[in-house]
């Protein structure tokens, strides 16, 4: 009989990014990257285990803007087209490697890897991983969750109700379209919560969110049990609180596990390494050199540029300690806080970026997968749960009021408040204030003036994309982000602007739903401010 | 939250019984003022006593973990999660030519120019952790000059000024904030504020005249700060939430208003008799089919009053594929629909029964056509 359990929660999240416009578009390749590296490695370990006959139990969310892409036939081509040439590559890198057998193994791995992910794709997921998760969780393995409808971070949206209403509906609605129910939990975008937020949840019907560790820890009056249980808010939703311990293990860049020196280098990739003749069709076509994800070196020691190659065979030992050593520490952490907790079992919750897993950290799928095997074969003090089935038996738990607060550094609302990217708030306000006062002023509407609503809403809920301000303040592709701020406050104004002067441009909107067009069923009643006063 | 006898005194019997009621004081609505304020005291010291030893323990393990490490794992996590936005600029080891700038920013047409004000006169004020606040505001001119002329002001010198008042606990009517400051913004258009933690802050936007006078424009919304500690409040409530007593309702409502179930098979009655029909008289008022709560104070746990009970139900799906041209795909008689490849899947309720799937599919020319019947038969022993 266990004494603990442990609940790992990957959040599987990238912006809604699609340019129909461009046969090539730099951005996209975050998605198609992804996929390759973090989405089809961890659903082959899922089928592994299932096939093995494993149990296990694991939590992932599915941000809307993210299951709106692997539901996009456009995307879906693009990706079958992305994987062949990557494996028209690996082909040519085997043989470029004949003769340097220290690269050659790698390169065939990688050729095997591309073929797998396409077959993956094609053929057994039918180029839609939502039905590869689905798969999992109708097989009671996997509980997946839903996120706030395009990662909008809710405490900066404090002052425009609605918005956070539209943000949580809409999310709630966009799951049940693609899994067949509503959702049981939510990732809050960045676990950005602020107290008062539960009551829209609530209405949701959600029954479980996420908080980092002082979230809790700083609770209105002090949790009993720290963070190893989950708290009630007031209107009855639970909030997990982020374990410190477990999260260090591998988020730690100095003694986290994915800074090995034996693991595979991020930054080495052959997109800048090798030469452009060579390279060129793999990259950018305008010649704009890009990651292909073919590395072929080992971490070694950082900024230097000492080249020791990458041996995949080695790397995956080494990731098999690691999840020997994870699951000895959660086996001691559970057996102390058992005892410390008097009859409450403890959950320790684990949550991490899915794209931690693969992308960054190319071995982390295969820890995940020794993990797994370990906990359910060498031991029976921890066992995996999810989050709903631990509050199925656990079902009393203390009502505290958590923090405000967020996982973003700092732990609160500073990575997406401050000097990159504090110029986006008037507008974002002004446009949700907008979008309200339209939805008010109009309950009920066919023809162009519901499709301009409708477009109008979409074009809002893409602005409040909390990944425009982190790039901003990060400093990765700034110049997209802050184009792409603009041109959404910009076509929502003129979209609202059409629809006040009662002279809507049919074509404008149509060229506005074809190339924004995500939530295809979105009601812009949402943002009606009479859904604030409803009872559940 | 307000515990000095000092601070007490001044709020309004409103306010104080406000207080009175989040702390669950007895008999306040019998009290004076100062009975009020006594209570109140009484009870917050109260609370702060019942220290229970074992959460000490693991809440100062918790706490005590080292602040610099969380921050170092904090920006590692930034730069994982900050990769997802590849490419990122590896350090300079071959030679690379350089790279013009990323397409992608180049394409959207309408990114350049964004409205410098919106002709509002408001001022929005946000937290950004527990000891800083951000505003921004705007202020037109017709409105500065409206302000000016009502005062008998115009042609006067001034200063934008932007006042911070710390309004924790009390209802805010320009007189009685905890305290005051006032910054000189003039054309800023937005300011970074400090402030304190766990309490409640607004701002007004307006002119300080040249003779003292402070003319309004506009008042912020209420912020509050988060806790930068952990509460010192052990009082404890707990709640228990019946999952499986409404998930079970519920689901035996769905069931018996034909949910899961397609057109043609009616809820077989035998299987409902089997449960118990006590059960089934159940009053459920709507509202409470997503939960259920009891909810009790002050520390005591709440017995569980379950009996003993177990439902068990089974569904079906039955799912295939044909060419995905066919013309048509029938169940038993009823068209089934495909999707892009030919595959379709139905998901059902399986009462008592003996139930055959008579499958067939029609070429897309009507030429060819293909049969198979499994049959399903559920019993209960």
């Amino acid at each position: 009989m266990e004494k603990g359990y442990l609940s790992m929660v990957l959040h599987a999240h990238l912006p809604f990014v699609r340019h129909p416009e461009y046969e090539h578009f730099l951005e996209e390749d975050w998605f198609y990257e992804a996929i390759t590296e973090t989405y089809i490695p961890l659903l082959n370990v899922f089928e592994g285990l299932v096939h093995d006959g494993v149990d296990f139990r694991i939590t992932m969310s599915i941000t809307p803007p993210l299951a709106a892409m692997f539901s996009d036939e456009l995307l879906q081509n693009r990706y079958v087209r992305h994987i062949e040439q990557l494996i028209e590559l690996s082909a040519k890198e085997i043989d470029r490697t004949r003769y340097l057998p220290e690269f050659h193994e790698t390169a065939k791995m990688y050729h095997q890897r591309f073929m797998q992910c396409r077959y993956a794709f094609v053929d057994r997921y039918h180029k839609n991983l939502i039905n590869g998760f689905k798969k999992f969780q109708d097989l009671g393995k996997l509980e997946v969750i839903t996120c706030t409808a395009t990662h909008g971070f809710l405490p900066l949206m404090e002052n425009r109700r609605e918005a956070v209403h539209a943000q949580v509906q809409m999310a709630a609605s966009d799951y049940e379209r693609h899994f067949g129910r509503g959702p049981r939990g939510i990732w809050l975008a960045e676990c950005g919560f602020n107290p008062g937020d539960d009551a829209e949840l609530k209405k949701a019907g959600i029954k479980f969110f996420f908080v980092d560790s002082h979230g809790v820890l700083h609770g209105h009056p002090r949790p009993k049990y720290g963070v190893f249980a989950p708290v009630y808010t007031k209107s009855g939703v639970a909030a997990f609180g982020r374990d410190i311990e477990s999260s260090k293990s591998v988020w730690s860049s100095e003694e986290g596990y994915p800074g090995d020196y034996r693991y595979r280098d991020f930054y080495r990739d052959i997109g800048f390494d090798l030469d452009m003749d060579y390279i060129k069709d793999y990259i950018h076509p305008d010649g704009i050199r890009k990651h292909t994800g073919i590395k072929y070196f080992r971490i070694t020691g950082k900024g230097t540029d000492s080249k020791v190659p990458y041996n995949h065979h080695e790397a995956a030992e080494v990731a098999a300690s690691h999840a020997g050593n994870f699951l000895f520490n959660r086996v001691k952490q559970v057996e102390y806080l058992a005892e410390v907790m008097g009859g409450k079992k403890p959950i320790i919750v684990s949550p991490y970026d899915a794209e931690l897993y693969g992308h960054w950290w190319f071995e982390g799928p295969i820890f995940i997968d020794f993990l797994l095997r370990k906990m359910f074969y060498d031991q029976d003090v921890v066992r995996t749960i999810t989050p709903y089935e631990y509050l199925l038996e656990n079902p009393t738990n203390q009502v505290v009021t958590p923090s405000m607060s967020s996982w973003g550094n700092k732990g609160y609302n500073e990575v997406w408040l401050e000097g990159s990217n504090d110029w986006i708030y008037r507008h974002l306000h002004k446009m949700s204030e907008r979008m309200t006062e339209l939805a008010n002023q109009f309950p009920s509407s066919d023809g162009v003036l519901n499709r301009a609503l409708n477009q109008a809403a979409r074009e809002l809920l893409l602005a409040q994309s909390s990944d425009w301000a982190f790039i901003m303040k990060t400093g990765t592709m700034v110049e997209y982000a802050i184009r792409r701020t603009k041109s959404h406050v910009n076509r929502f104004n003129q979209l609202y602007d059409m629809i006040k002067s009662a002279s809507i441009d049919e074509a404008i909107v149509r060229e506005l739903e074809s190339k924004d067009n995500i939530f295809p069923g979105v009601d812009y009643a949402l943002y009606k401010t009479s859904n604030l006063t409803g009872t559940l | 939250m307000i515990d000095q006898q000092e601070d007490l005194v001044k709020l309004t019997k409103h306010e104080l019984l406000q207080i009175a009621t989040d702390l669950d004081v007895k008999y306040r609505t019998r009290m004076g003022k100062p009975e009020l304020v006594g209570s109140i005291l009484e009870v917050i010291a109260q609370k702060r006593c019942e220290i229970c030893p074992e959460s000490e323990g693991l809440l100062s393990a918790q706490l005590d973990q080292d602040k610099t490490e969380t921050e170092l794992m904090a920006a590692a996590k930034e730069e994982v999660e900050a990769s997802k936005f590849s490419p990122v600029e590896p350090p300079v080891i071959a030679y690379r030519e350089p790279s013009p700038v990323a397409l992608g920013a180049k394409v959207l047409e309408d990114h350049h120019y964004l409205p410098e004000g919106y002709g509002d006169n408001i001022i929005v004020m946000m937290v950004v952790d527990p000891v800083n606040t951000y505003a921004y505001w705007e202020v037109t001119d017709w409105k500065r000059d409206e302000v000016l002329r009502q005062a008998d002001a115009q042609g006067q010198a001034y200063d934008v000024v932007v006042r911070l008042y710390d309004v924790t606990d009390v209802k805010f009517n320009g007189n009685n904030a905890w305290s005051t400051k006032e910054f000189v913004v003039n054309f800023a258009k937005n300011w970074y504020f400090p402030v304190a933690s766990n309490r409640s802050y607004c701002l007004d936007v307006g002119l300080r005249l040249g003779d003292k006078r402070f003319l309004l424009i506009a008042r912020s919304n209420v912020v509050s700060t988060p806790r930068e500690t952990v509460s010192d409040f052990y009082d404890e409530e707990w709640m228990m939430i019946d999952f499986n007593k409404n998930r079970d309702l519920y689901n035996e409502l769905y069931r018996l208003s034909g949910g899961h179930v397609i057109r043609q098979y009616q809820l077989n009655s035998s299987f409902v008799t089997e449960r118990g029909r006590e059960e089934l008289n159940l009053q459920i008022p709507i509202q409470s089919l997503s939960s259920e709560t009891l909810s009790s104070n002050m520390g005591q746990k709440v017995e569980s009053k379950k009996d003993f009970w177990l439902w068990v139900d089974t569904e079906l799906i039955v799912y295939g594929q044909t060419k995905a041209d066919a013309k048509a795909l029938t169940i038993n008689g009823e068209k089934v629909q495909l999707d892009k490849e030919g595959r379709f899947r139905l998901h059902m309720a399986l009462p008592n029964g003996r139930f055959p799937f008579h499958v067939k599919a029609v070429s897309s020319d009507s030429s060819m056509s293909e049969e198979i019947t499994p049959v399903v038969n559920r019993w209960i022993e």
